[in-house]
């Protein structure tokens, strides 16, 4: 869970509040969340996508979409819109459309607010009873943060296509094989360490929410700690991760060169088939936090990256090492 | 956190202008109207690019010529060039090895 998503659970309503802000505009965020182009990609908890049969948005109106779970099951859902009043609140009544295991009722509400620039997100899932709230508890709240953080990973980068910075590269193997070599904690540990750098720890639990810990020496004595929270793990095709630099014990730490660095960054890694024999492996690095200093440090490291002054920099390097200014 | 020294760097180094600077100081030290030929600026304007790239610990200028002209900084860019390495080598090499490794294994 990023640090940015809470839950308020009033003491006398039976609703589930979960609230996010994020640095988007709010016509946008409005935007993404009435197109089923859009919700298809980020709706529901982490490892979940969804088919869209409707999407009918006016008042009475229904979506009818399914929503497909990270285990293979499938959820079906129906909205019937209750309030449409943008880009401030919308308001529907949700069910399951009776012909499912679960039958999960109740009325839910998107409030946008700009707050500062940015865009406050509440979501409340108003249940029947506090019986139901306390019923259907856990699962609705991690859900609920889970939903908030990823509707910020997928606006950050259309707000501002910089807090994307994207590499890839083909390799003549299969997905299988390329999948298991940048997630086997043995296979990636013949690779990952820069040479000369030794790994140290390398403690892995790959699952969604599962930890990967891991720490490299250098050989003047220097150690870098770094962190990965899985959010999204689907064998052979797809890895969704929270990064950050970390220490000894675990904890979140800043990067040791720039203090201003995101603490945190959404990093996507998809193995792309290229026929039988060619898999790409694409990694994604997403800002998708809220602090303008974080955002700026990391979209001014993506015009370095991708040209700009890469060019100068390196050629100002060759001719620093060759013996500076004098 | 005050804005720090890297992200300092990392400002000055946004701008074209003072890029062009950079490049310019490479063959060598300049005075600022030197420095200023090439642009259709006010002096105020190229003094201003100056004081940011000097801040950022980019540039030096001497104390003892009248002129005070202005020379690169030996070690202004190796901060920067270090942690680019982060995202861009680092993982540039990361992939090589990657493909490396790959290749030396079977299925």
């Amino acid at each position: 869970m990023s640090l940015l998503a809470q839950t308020i659970l009033p003491k006398d309503k039976p609703h589930i509040i979960t609230t996010r802000l994020i640095a988007a505009p709010r016509a946008l965020i409005w935007k993404v969340l009435t197109m089923p182009e859009h919700l298809q990609h980020f709706w529901g908890p982490d490892g979940f996508t969804n088919t869209y049969r409707t999407f009918d948005l006016r008042v009475g109106g229904q979506a009818l979409f399914t929503m497909h779970g990270p285990d293979g099951t499938d959820y079906p859902n129906r909205f019937t819109f209750v309030t449409i009043d943008p880009p401030r609140l919308l308001a529907f009544d949700h069910d399951n459309g009776g012909d499912g295991p679960v039958d999960h009722r109740f009325r839910g509400e998107v409030e946008l607010t700009e707050e500062g620039g940015k865009t406050r997100v509440e979501l409340r899932l108003i249940e029947a009873s506090m019986e139901q709230r306390d019923a259907i508890g856990k699962y609705a709240i991690e859900g609920g943060l889970q939903n908030l953080d990823r509707l910020a990973a997928f606006v950050a980068p259309m707000a501002e296509a910089k807090n994307r910075f994207e590499i890839e590269r083909s390799y003549p193997v299969s997905q299988e094989r390329l999948f298991r070599a940048c997630t086997d904690v043995k296979e990636m540990m013949q690779w990952f360490a820069p040479p000369g750098m030794k790994v140290i720890k390398a403690e892995q639990d790959l699952k969604p929410g599962g930890i990967y810990h891991y720490g490299l020496a250098t050989g003047q004595g220097n150690e870098m700690w770094g962190k990965v929270t899985y959010k999204e793990v689907k064998p052979n095709s797809r890895l969704v991760y929270l990064q950050s630099f970390s220490d000894p014990q675990g904890g979140l730490t800043r990067h040791p060169m720039a203090p201003q660095w995101p603490l945190e960054m959404v990093t996507v890694m998809e193995f792309i088939p290229e026929g039988a024999k060619q898999t790409k492996l694409k990694i994604s690095w997403i800002y998708a936090g809220v602090e303008q200093s974080e955002g700026e440090t990391f979209r001014a490291a993506h015009d370095g990256m991708k040209g700009g002054w890469t060019g100068t920099l390196d050629n100002l390097q060759a001719y620093l090492a060759k013996g500076g200014s004098q | 956190m005050s804005a720090d020294r890297l992200s300092l760097k990392l400002q000055a180094l946004a701008d074209p202008t003072r890029r062009a600077m950079l490049a310019r100081l490479r063959q060598g030290e300049a005075t600022v109207n030197e420095l200023a030929a090439p642009f259709a600026m006010s002096l105020p304007a190229i003094s201003k690019h100056i004081k940011v790239l000097e801040k950022a610990g980019l540039i030096t200028r001497s104390r003892s010529a009248q002129q005070r002209p202005c020379q690169l900084s030996p070690d202004g860019l190796k901060e920067v060039d270090e942690w680019m390495n982060v995202y861009r080598t680092l993982w540039e090499q990361r992939l090589d090895r990657l493909e490396a490794y790959l290749k030396n294994i079977k299925e």
